[in-house]
């Protein structure tokens, strides 16, 4: 019977985990869809604002870095499916993969009262890894003269979206009373 | 609340950090060639495609169409613009004419590069193999 229990639990809240992942792919799409609307005042191939990524910071932070992961793709494949831009799904991909990467191995390092440093750092990553891929996929080099201004974007939209990220934990944990991990 | 998780590495030194990839950036953006190219190389799938030596004597266009991706370049006397793209983002259309920074089509794998000395070891002026429109 307490077997039966504890398996019950279990998978309560391994349903829980998954309908709180498939919300969180939801509020990452329609970010991402409005984000898509938002053209940017110069044209850099591969530039994104990059907003979506306040929920997988988010969902890194107050779940784990598997569900962030399971978020992030899954955003990233619905995304590219809506927008249609199933050619360049390849780029986000990597992107996102190194991304993750880095978040997973700094995250131990740095609280959530550190994100606004996490945010930049992964965003970084992102651009540098779609570079590379997008570079060995054509096979050129010249992609590299968008790095310096890839690089600069992506410091910023990083920061922002961090700064935005650690404030609505702040506010989260200041609302439940209750102190981060 | 969160002052006695601000241990560990302090927050000067994540600043610094953070400071010096932008001075890199920047740094980038400024030490780099900037001056006009005499040569434009139109690459596909890492395939030199066509290579064109400015100034040209007259402009004309350039159609590109695989798998249902069609580019429509155009060489004018002086640089080269992408005049149309079939791809979602329209990145490279916007990009507008130039003879300084390359022009890249992501989806279609397209880029337009800019050097001062030929790359193509075939036919001298490089002309187009079978392309032109």
């Amino acid at each position: 019977m307490a077997l039966q229990d504890k398996h019950q639990g279990k998978s309560r809240d391994s349903l829980r985990n998954l309908t709180r992942c498939s919300l969180f792919t939801a509020i990452a799409l329609t970010i991402f869809m409005i984000e898509s609307r938002i053209p940017l005042p110069i044209p850099i191939p591969g530039a994104k604002l990059g907003l979506a990524n306040c929920v997988t910071l988010y969902v890194g932070y107050t779940m784990d870095i598997s569900s962030a992961g399971k978020v992030l793709f899954s955003r990233i494949l619905l995304a590219s499916l809506f927008a249609g831009q199933l050619l360049t799904l390849l780029y986000s991909a990597t992107g996102g993969l190194c991304c993750l990467l880095v978040f997973a191995l700094v995250k131990p390092f740095f609280s959530h009262g550190r994100l606004w440093f996490v945010s930049p750092l992964c965003a970084v990553a992102h651009c540098m890894g779609q570079l590379c891929v997008a570079s060995y996929v054509m096979g050129t080099k010249e992609i590299f003269y968008f790095a310096p201004y890839l690089l600069l974007l992506s410091l910023s939209s990083g920061l922002f979206v961090g700064i935005a990220t650690q404030k609505l934990l702040e506010r989260q944990y200041l609302w439940q009373k209750k102190t981060p991990d | 609340m969160t002052e006695e998780k601000q241990d560990g590495i302090p927050t000067v030194v994540l600043v610094a950090l953070l400071a010096v990839v932008f001075v890199f950036a920047l740094g980038m953006l400024l030490l780099r060639d900037d001056s006009e190219k005499t040569h434009g190389q139109i690459h596909q799938s890492g395939d030199l495609i066509a290579e064109i030596t400015f100034p040209v004597a007259e402009p004309y266009t350039i159609e590109l169409e695989s798998q249902g991706r069609v580019n429509t370049i155009l060489v004018n006397v002086g640089d080269i613009l992408m005049e149309e793209a079939n791809c979602p983002d329209q990145v490279c259309v916007l990009q507008g004419a130039s003879n300084v920074s390359p022009i890249i089509c992501l989806p279609h794998e397209i880029i337009i590069s800019f050097s001062t000395e030929h790359q193509w070891t075939g036919s001298e002026g490089g002309d187009l193999d079978g392309v032109a429109g």
